[in-house]
């Protein structure tokens, strides 16, 4: 029962990930010590420029050093084990995936673009918003490479703080929701944790007695060995000690994973000591084939992403057979609904929540645009373990968010903040696609959204050509074919359809939805176009960031085109890029009639959106159905004060029950003792004719007397004294804890 | 009448001689048999083993003081598999015979007593007991203890470090009165003895810490405890000084410790006399360690109330205009606390199983923790007030570890006490006094009571999921940053009792783990609030807007200090709550959830007090403050000496947020045997293991059966 066999994913030991999320923290640290110190921030740029610049080169060498991986294998660096108690085994590993190192070079790559807008644009108060950016940066990119969801938790979490802090703070409602989506993240996480092993009963939780490790047999994992012995590895559970538990010793045991051990066929029993709070972990009696690959895998309870994905593919072994990740997240109930559903609908909730604050502030440059990545990145992690069909109805939520934050994207009257709630909008879209099954789809949209509308908010801060702006709204509102997010939008539609034709009413109501807020996305953007042609501009703009929009506009048409031409569901016979990025093919892979329906329905949406934007902006004044499109943003925005408004009384009874109840209790308390005393004297008065209060009174007076109580100067006297008491107790103690201890 | 009063005394008398004629030949009769009389080397004990060349060695003498002969029959190291007192590789036999073996009245016989620790040893010093069992039936088996200590950088110190970590506070207070009897009754002396005394102490804290080996626990020997002092105090009523260091105390030493150190740095100037404010700060700064080490309940019941009336003190005697006040508040609670723990502790002792104190000396009363752990109070049905002791014992040990931490419904010091007590002083007191609830919850109401915990688990429960939620609301209804302070701690303590009434080893981990970022982040706070507080005489946010512009170095310190206690995750705030969160949810979701919206609103409380700070627009009236005209009209930022003792606790706070490993490592061993007592294995896990085992050895000897 401690044996199975199953393909898992393949590790290699990497060294240099955590550079990558070092280096932002680096020049945001050098940039908060110039803050602070006050001083010009010339060495904090040039360090910030430098560090950016490496750490998008580092990127880059990732991305093309996963490219050259074969497929099944990832890269892995375990930068520090935090705890390993009971079940939960809790460090910080990095993963180099080809999925993670696109979302890292374009995290690394909009940093940098962000460095260098502060920089060129001379934006006041410079040092910090380097350090906020170089915050921002680091905190995306260790939740693009994390391996673990509470380092997931811990990256989402900074990144909150730089975004908020980059927005310029305040925003109570929204940074309340952010910082809601924040934790249940970790609520999630730990709602996932516990339901992958033990039971649920009458008397409560009862930890899983099943064999927490088993051994994997990896078939075809490398040649077999000429010399006919078996290799087991381990590279999870990192620095516990593995020793043989009953016969002969193991070669060099105690051996510290990770590790690779060549061992002669036979019968072999492992122990695994794990750390002090938890138990030893056992995997007893498994047999060694000559030639053989196997790997020691945790089951069960896991917090690593890694972990999840194995236990997804290799089921576990239990006496009455194997039994799948899945079937055992089915068989949780929690208010009715599978483990797995609640655990998709949290991340969901969750990666909307912290759209809130992208999609309601004005200000922050162009880092910004690094609050995309986590909630898609986010979901990802999570989508495979939830049912296709109820994955597909979860979806209705993100592409509805989107079309409410694309109408108030639409509806907007200063055009700063519609590139945010742009890219909120794109957003949700693309966590729409994940739950879709649309994985590619969801990158192909991030990719062409993040830099498309940071290519926007670059060309309105600068005031740059507005050709170049154009190109960028093009490319975030999927209006060129083929190229920037309209690839991606297919996708989702693409998806939507393809749920439908397979019996999931739910991607019926995805498509019109992604639709509409196509439509709106494009006449957002191109609103904000129209407004800024006719004033003319573009003469006499700055150098630096007129190529800082091009390149980010380039890039984003060029992201999507790259990442979604050429696709087979397209019509095209090489599979995209995107597509090899991830595991398991599309939803309407192979299907050509819905995939070009889902094209040409996305390409109309975006173009109806962009005639729209055309009237809407022929007159200075905003179109009298432009005020309607806020109206959905208006009713969240009632909800979310009602809720607010909850939480200002509760707050307010706080306050009021601190006051008048926990305050007056301690001193109807202190009453009491005087009652109680009180009541003693009335006693003495009657029965020993107040002898007991002249005798006390006496007393208390002579000690008043005596200590000078009643003198302020002596008083300290009293405090001296006692101190002087206590010093002498507790000296006591201890010289006898020296002479006798 | 007289003849009949002489007549009654002539009797009385008549019966009092036979009595004693009688009692004195029955005596005589016991004595006659052989009786056991265990001697160390001429000394009553414990024996004292001295390094050789093949470990450590010492010979007791076991005396037969009877007039008949005695008969030994087994010699043995006290403890066993399940529950080894001892550390292993410790024997004990007779040194030149075997056993059993005859000893004629009025001799002696040598027995040899070893301990040949394995190299690399996690444990350096020895505990135990050597028990004797032999034919005298009425002395019955007798132990001897037994000690040795693995030399180590502070030589015959090594033995000594807790006493000195919390003499060495006490030496202070004591060179301060004399300095003032010797006529130096000004700020600066008494500040440069108290800074030079608690950096001492910090040094000791940090080498307590550094040799402290996490994984030890209880199967280890020694009751799990490190640097063990352990002798007999006041024998009549079986009182031991008993300090030792577990994963609850070893980085709660050390940040309590650093906490009265850098807290004091800045704070120069005292308003009225300055030596027994130093002296009751050290007092107070003493009182903690003392707490935090006490093995015995009489000691930890002495230890925290002297840390409660010293923080009394410091508040109500150097505090602000309302002090007698907070103080008050603070006695009394304080007070009612102290004596339910002292009553909780009495009522259990007098429950004790018969047992050896350090020396051997055989009582039926004990104080000591680790030895009223092993007490079977639930079987014993024990009572007390009409009922089950382990019942009422654990409900006054958690109301006790309530108001010591600060909890709802017991808080009502916690704000009066921030906001009167003088910086240091309310930045240590805010360290301590919850850190020793926490002490107090797990080492006696988890490890002591284990029954009562179970018993009360979803009230703790639930107990820390409102606490947490109504520290969190309040936390979003405060300007004044003191007391914003104070309510992040009830918050942040609600997660302390989430995580201990889990039962998990997870929330357990979380609830040690938040006794030490918690107070860190608090102190820090607390610390800078008082700097604006110098500068501003105001410590409201909204005055404050906008400093950060004219204090970019006190306003990134604040970000850090309130985002740590708001429980920020990548701050050393967010681990304790996460870990509690995990531990609790399997057992009681809905309370994980409402404490999961503590840590949102008290996030997002912290969040907008640091936006007004930091991102608000300065008030121009400030720029004609009398109050900063000194200065040139703007704020002073942070001073060389401010950062001093502001810098190591941010770097602390942010460095334990990335990296907490050393905290969680520290807890391992401790809250291994915690959970061993709290939260058994239950009948269906045993069942299905065993039936997992059962498989496998059918498994095992069928493949065997195909082999041959």
């Amino acid at each position: 029962m401690f044996e199975t066999a199953g393909t898992l994913t393949i590790v290699e030991l990497a060294s240099s990930l955590v550079a990558l999320v070092l280096l932002p923290l680096l020049w945001a640290a050098v940039a908060t010590i110039s803050a602070i110190r006050g001083t010009g921030g010339r060495f904090a740029v040039r360090v910030a420029i430098a560090t950016s610049g490496g750490a998008f080169g580092l990127a880059v060498a990732h991305a093309v050093r996963a490219s050259q991986m074969p497929a099944g294998r990832v890269a892995e660096q375990h930068v520090v084990q935090l705890s390993r108690i009971g079940q939960l085994d809790l460090g910080i590993d990095l993963v180099r995936d080809p999925t993670s190192a696109t979302f890292a070079v374009l995290a690394a790559f909009v940093g940098f673009a962000a460095v260098l807008h502060v920089v060129w644009t001379r934006s006041k108060r410079i040092a910090s918003r380097l350090a906020w950016t170089g915050l921002a940066t680091s905190a995306t990119l260790l939740v693009v490479l994390a391996d673990d969801l509470p380092a997931v938790a811990v990256g989402l979490q900074l990144a909150t703080l730089a975004g908020w802090a980059i927005a310029g703070g305040g925003r109570g409602k929204p940074l309340g929701l952010a910082l809601a989506g924040d934790w249940a993240v970790v609520f999630g996480a730990w709602i996932l944790f516990w339901s992958l092993g033990g039971s649920f009963g009458a008397s409560g939780f009862t930890p899983d007695p099943l064999p927490r490790f088993a051994i994997v047999t990896v078939p075809h994992a490398e040649e077999a060995r000429p010399d006919a012995k078996a290799t087991v590895t381990l590279t999870t559970y990192e620095d516990s000690l593995v020793t043989s538990d009953d016969g002969p010793p193991l070669p060099g045991e105690p051996l510290r994973a990770p590790f690779t051990l060549t061992l002669d066929p036979g019968n072999y029993s492992f122990r695994i000591q794990a750390g002090a709070a938890t138990t030893d972990l056992l995997v007893t009696h498994v047999t060694l084939a000559p030639g053989h690959a196997y790997v020691l895998t945790p089951y069960g309870p896991t917090t690593s992403i890694r972990n999840l994905s194995d236990q997804l593919a290799v089921p576990r072994p239990t006496p009455t057979g194997p039994l799948s990740m899945r079937a055992v997240l089915d068989s949780r109930a929690i208010a009715g609904l599978r483990a797995s559903t609640v655990v998709g609908i949290i991340a969901m909730l969750a990666a909307l929540l912290r759209l809130a604050l992208l999609g309601r502030s004005e200000r922050g440059g162009l880092a910004y645009a690094l609050e995309s990545v986590p909630p898609v990145v986010l979901t990802m992690h999570v989508a495979p373990l939830v049912d296709p069909g109820v994955a597909a109805a979860i979806a209705v939520a993100p592409a509805f968010a989107a079309v409410v934050l694309a109408a108030a994207a639409a509806a907007s009257r200063t055009r700063d903040g519609v590139p945010r709630a742009a890219l909120a909008s794109l957003v949700s879209l693309a966590v729409a696609a994940v739950f879709l099954g649309e994985t590619a789809g969801a990158i192909m949209i991030l990719v062409a959204a993040t830099l498309g509308c940071a290519a926007i908010s670059g060309a309105l801060d600068a005031g740059v050509d507005v050709r170049w702006l154009g190109v960028a709204c093009g490319s975030a509102a999927g209006v060129l074919p083929m190229a920037g997010a309209s690839p991606g939008l297919a996708c989702v539609i693409g998806g939507a359809f393809g749920a439908s034709a397979t019996g999931h009413v739910a991607g019926g109501v995805v498509a019109p939805l992604a639709t509409v807020a196509i439509i709106l996305i494009a006449l957002a953007v191109f609103r904000v176009y129209g407004a800024t042609i006719s004033p003319a501009r573009g003469a006499g703009s700055p150098h630096g960031p007129r190529v800082l929009v091009i390149v980010l506009a380039i890039g984003s048409l060029l992201g999507g085109a790259a990442l979604g031409a050429g696709s087979s569901q397209f019509g095209g016979h090489t599979a995209p890029l995107a597509r090899r990025l991830v595991t398991g093919g599309g939803g309407i892979d192979g299907v050509a009639r819905i995939a070009i329906a889902a094209l040409v329905l996305s390409l109309a949406a975006a173009i109806i959106g962009l005639v729209a934007a055309r009237r809407a902006t022929r007159t200075p004044d905003a179109p009298p159905w432009i005020k309607w499109l806020d109206a959905p943003a208006v009713l969240v925005a009632h909800a979310v004060g009602w809720g607010s408004g909850l939480l200002g009384f509760l707050v307010r009874s706080v306050v009021v029950m601190d006051e008048d109840v926990i305050d007056d209790a301690t001193e109807v308390l202190a009453s009491g003792v005087s009652a109680v005393g009180a009541g003693v004297r009335r006693v003495d008065a009657v029965v020993a004719r107040g002898l007991l209060a002249r005798v006390l009174g006496r007393g208390a007076d002579e000690v008043v007397v005596r200590t000078g109580m009643d003198d302020p100067h002596r008083f300290e006297r009293v405090k001296l004294g006692l101190v002087i008491g206590m010093v002498a107790l507790l000296g006591l103690v201890v010289l006898s804890s020296v002479f006798l201890g | 009448m007289m003849r009949v009063l002489l007549r009654s005394v002539l009797a009385t008398a008549l019966l009092l001689a036979v009595f004693l004629v009688t009692g004195g030949a029955f005596a005589q009769e016991l004595r006659r048999a052989g009786t056991v009389r265990l001697d160390a080397m001429g000394a009553r004990g414990p024996l004292e083993l001295k390094l050789g060349h093949d470990g450590y060695t010492g010979e007791l003498s076991i005396v037969n003081d009877g007039k008949e002969p005695l008969i030994v029959s087994r010699i043995a190291v006290r403890g066993d598999a399940a529950d080894p007192r001892s550390p292993p590789k410790l024997v004990a036999r007779l040194a030149d015979a075997a056993l059993p073996i005859t000893i004629a009245p009025g001799t002696s016989r040598k027995a040899v007593v070893q301990w040949v620790p394995e190299k690399g040893v996690r444990l350096h010093q020895l505990f135990a007991h050597v028990v004797v069992t032999t034919s005298d039936e009425q002395s019955g088996e007798v132990a001897m203890g037994v000690r040795a200590q693995v030399p180590g950088w502070l030589g015959p110190l090594e033995g000594h470090v807790l006493s000195m970590l919390i003499g060495i506070p006490l030496l202070g207070a004591l060179v301060t009165f004399l300095l003032r009897a010797l006529g130096r009754r000004d700020d600066k002396t008494p500040h440069l003895v108290t800074v030079i005394s608690l950096a001492t102490q910090s040094a000791l804290a940090m080498y307590v810490y550094r040799g402290f080996a996490p994984e030890v626990s209880r199967i280890d020997g020694n009751d799990g405890l490190q640097f063990v002092e352990h002798g007999v105090w006041i024998r009549g009523i079986a009182a031991e000084i008993f300090f030792g260091v577990d994963g609850t105390a070893a980085a709660a030493l050390l940040v309590t410790s650093l906490v009265a150190f850098l807290a004091m740095l800045p704070e120069r100037t005292v308003q009225r006399g300055a030596s027994g404010y130093h002296a009751a700060y050290l007092t107070l700064a003493a009182a903690v360690p003392g707490a935090l080490c006490a093995q015995d309940g009489l000691l930890f019941v002495l230890f925290t109330s002297v840390a409660v009336v010293s923080s009394a003190l410091l508040v109500g005697g150097w505090g602000g205009t309302e002090r007698r006040g907070a103080a008050m508040k603070l006695a009394l609670l304080g007070t009612i606390a102290v004596l339910m723990l002292l009553i909780a502790i009495l009522a259990i002792s007098r429950e004790a199983d018969a047992t050896f104190l350090v020396d051997g000396t055989k009582t039926t009363t004990t104080f000591s923790l680790p030895e009223l752990s092993r007490v079977a109070l639930g079987a014993k049905g024990a009572k007390l007030f009409g009922a089950a002791l382990v019942k009422v014992a654990f409900v006054l040990v958690l109301v006790a570890s309530l108001v010591l931490l600060g909890a709802f419904p017991l808080h009502a010091w916690l704000a009066p006490v921030f906001v009167e007590a003088p910086t240091a002083a309310g930045a240590l007191v805010s360290a301590s006094l919850p850190t020793i609830g926490v002490c107090a919850l797990l080492r006696i109401g988890c490890a002591v009571l284990p029954e009562g915990m179970r018993w009360a688990s979803g009230v703790v429960v639930a107990l820390g999921a409102v606490t947490a939620l109504y520290g969190a609301l309040g936390a979003l209804g405060q300007k004044d940053l003191r007391r914003l302070a104070a309510a992040g701690t009830t918050a942040q303590v609600g997660f302390v009792l989430l995580g201990a009434g889990s039962l998990t080893p997870q929330g357990l981990s979380g609830a040690m783990v938040l006794a030490s970022t918690r107070a860190l982040a608090c102190a820090l706070f607390l610390v800078l609030a008082g700097a604006a507080d110098d500068r501003a005489h105001t410590r409201d946010v909204t005055r404050l807007s906008g400093v950060a512009t004219q204090m970019p170095g006190w306003s990134t310190a604040l970000a850090v200090a309130a985002l740590g206690q708001a429980g920020v995750m990548g701050l050393a705030g967010a681990w304790g709550p996460m870990l509690a969160l995990l531990g609790a949810l399997p057992n009681y979701p809905p309370l994980a959830l409402v404490a999961a919206l503590a840590l949102v609103v008290a996030a997002a409380a912290h969040f907008l007090a640091l936006s007004k700070v930091v991102f608000g627009k300065l008030a121009t009236e400030w720029s004609q403050s009398p109050l900063l005209e000194p200065f040139g009209g703007r704020f002073p930022d942070l001073t060389a000496r401010e950062w001093t003792s502001i810098a190591p606790l941010a770097a602390l706070v942010m460095l334990l947020g990335l990296w907490p490993a050393p905290l969680f490592a520290s807890t391992t061993g401790t809250v291994r045997d915690l959970t061993n007592a709290v939260s058994p294995p239950g009948p269906e896990q045993i069942a299905t293991i065993e039936a997992i085992e059962r498989e496998s050895a059918e498994r095992d000897s069928s493949s065997r059966s195909a082999i041959q």
